[in-house]
């Protein structure tokens, strides 16, 4: 089928992941809204989300023989948006997987949580996949709002509140000033639409506006991919959020950012890539740094696994600067890399911590590996795999960031990056070594594991040792998918000297 | 016309972001962040004047965004209200800042 934007019915067609997955979401509202809210019914609007995922799933396959017409409509039909589409539908549905347990642990037996959720992936897809200034405001606000309920989901627990305001206030705050930003391009431009917007701004002679639009764009997405110095939210946001929504900000909010910044910088600005490199630059060196020191001395399990998370923003904004086809393509490979090692990760703590998130400490982890082995040996995985050690996902994929900026002529941030990935060893090896290593000091008891969440974890334990194994097939796919970006990453190379 | 209402506008969104890093009542730090906000707006319609009608449709958008935001936004300062009976976030002290 082909699409012309000009039909505007043709809208339709170009967004049916999305309008499937917002009438499947109202329609689960409307079911728990009727229904007698029990458990059980929430567990129903559960697996209804996971099914409107499915249909979603198959919209988005749909999509991938569908061709447009020019390459201006606001809303893109190229492979990377598909590529981000399925990443971020296959990490809602790891989290809706790994939410059974804790919602009825908790007791947060309200079904607007998986409405939410899915609402909140809309937003991640408006926002990865459209080609206008406005789309991309748009698709952040529906994604954030929803996602400020999500955080402070959990009402009994002064945490969760505390945390959804210090997510809501800096949010909010940081929209201001990506909205700042977008005024100023548009000002500077005179256009909102991203593919014409390349063809206006002359790298030559850049106005002051556009200049000011540029730092400030840095300074909006710095807060929302949690850059140092723009990430003080992110380990108080993550250590109250309820852990599955932690899992969802770490993974697949941080990639749906992550995924708008490469559209805006490395798509409509590419030709000023000179003008934006070195502030994003400092940004990266600062945010690989910074966070691993201070993993180092952390013991709380949730709040280290959420600096390693800003440590890993660095890793992906190396691949960023890049801006070549392999540096996207390594980018997407290591967004789906660390979607499946990240929420494996909090999946495990999720179930450990035990009734009211009680045991969250490293303490608590000593001698895990002689008293519940599985769960030590699952968890070792996707630490190993966090610190980039082979034969594991981790590994792979920093050693593709790596290959990319130095094809890319950098030589200063990838040695960076091997030394902090040196540095982070030191942590994620502390708790592999104090669940082996320690004798256990209060028995945990029977932990229990559900159905769904042990899908989750084969599940993310399987991507993270494939991926590790072979990684040839899937990069294969990641570079396919950025071949419509690919014009846009040769003038880049070009322009450097 | 058109340099003077960005000038205003700039003023504007640096007077919200001082508030938002100066204050420390919530509702204040909130009323900031939508001070920013209208600041943006301000120079979305100067500029859309000289350039099209996009500036104008995204005005609409963001006001439509804030009141969206100020709804999860309230309700979020009343459940942190129900349990602390207070707004000001020198008092939250479970999670360090």
């Amino acid at each position: 089928m082909q699409i012309d934007f000009s039909n505007h019915l043709d809208y339709l067609w170009a967004l049916l992941p999305e309008t499937v997955l917002t009438a499947g979401a109202v329609l689960l509202l409307m079911y728990d809204g009727f229904s007698r809210r029990e458990p059980t019914d929430s567990r129903a609007v559960g697996w209804g989300g996971l099914v409107v995922l499915a249909a979603a799933v198959v919209a988005n396959i749909w999509l991938m023989g569908v061709e447009e017409l020019g390459a201006t409509g606001m809303v893109a039909l190229d492979g990377y948006r598909i590529f981000t589409n399925f990443l971020f539908l296959g990490a809602a549905a790891l989290v809706i997987f790994i939410s059974f347990d804790y919602t009825s642990r908790e007791g947060l037996t309200q079904g607007e949580f998986y409405a939410l959720l899915l609402f909140a992936v809309v937003g991640m897809m408006l926002l990865a996949g459209s080609r206008d200034l406005i789309l991309i405001f748009l698709g952040f606000e529906l994604m954030s709002v929803a996602v400020y309920v999500l955080v402070g989901f959990n009402r009994r627990d002064p945490r969760s509140a505390e945390a959804a305001l210090k997510y809501f206030l800096l949010g909010a705050f940081s929209s201001a000033f990506l909205l700042y930003g977008m005024a100023m391009l548009y000002g500077a431009s005179g256009t909102t639409n991203l593919a014409e917007m390349r063809g206006l701004l002359d790298g030559a002679s850049l106005s002051l506006i556009a200049m000011a639009g540029l730092a400030l764009l840095v300074i909006g997405f710095g807060f929302k991919v949690s850059a140092v110095p723009f990430h003080v939210w992110t380990p108080d946001a993550y250590e109250g959020a309820p852990t599955p929504v932690t899992a969802f900000l770490a993974a697949a909010i941080k990639a749906s950012a992550f995924a708008a910044f490469i559209r805006i910088f490395v798509v409509a600005l590419g030709d000023l890539h000179e003008y934006w490199e070195r502030l994003i630059w400092v940004l990266a060196a600062l945010t690989m740094i910074v966070p691993n020191l201070i993993a180092l001395v952390q013991d709380n399990i949730k709040r280290l696994l959420a600096y390693s998370s800003i440590a890993h923003a660095g890793y992906l904004l190396v691949a960023l600067i890049a801006a070549n086809e392999s540096g996207m393509a390594s980018f997407l490979f290591y967004l789906v890399a660390y979607t499946a090692m990240i929420v494996g990760a909090f999946a495990v703590v999720l179930v450990l911590a035990g009734k009211g998130d009680e045991r969250q400490r490293l303490s608590d982890y000593a001698g895990l590996g002689w008293t519940h082995p599985w769960a030590a040996a699952v968890l070792s995985i996707f630490l190993v795999s966090l610190a980039g050690l082979p034969p594991t996902a981790g590994f792979v994929g920093k050693f593709y960031i790596l290959r990319a900026a130095v094809e890319a002529g950098y030589i200063i941030l990838p040695v960076i990056l091997v030394v902090t990935t040196l540095i982070s060893y030191w942590y994620y090896l502390r708790v592999i070594v104090a669940m082996y290593m320690k004798p256990s000091v209060a028995d945990m008891g029977r932990v229990a594991w559900g159905g769904a969440l042990r899908v989750a974890l084969v599940v993310c334990a399987a991507i993270t040792i494939y991926l590790g194994i072979l990684p040839s097939w899937p990069l294969l796919k990641a570079r396919q998918s950025v071949e419509g970006l690919a014009p846009v990453a040769e003038q880049v190379a070009e322009a450097r000297p | 016309m058109f340099f003077e209402s960005l000038v205003v506008s700039a003023v504007l969104f640096a007077v919200g972001v001082a508030g938002v890093l100066l204050r420390r009542n919530a509702i204040v730090m909130f009323m900031c962040i939508e001070l920013m906000l209208n600041a943006v707006n301000l120079s979305f319609v100067a500029i859309s004047r000289y350039v099209g009608i996009e500036g104008q449709l995204f005005v609409i958008f963001v006001m439509t965004v804030a009141a969206a935001e100020a709804a999860v936004g309230l309700a979020i300062i009343i459940s942190i209200f129900r349990h602390y009976e207070s707004v000001d976030v020198r008092n939250f002290r479970l999670l360090r800042w």
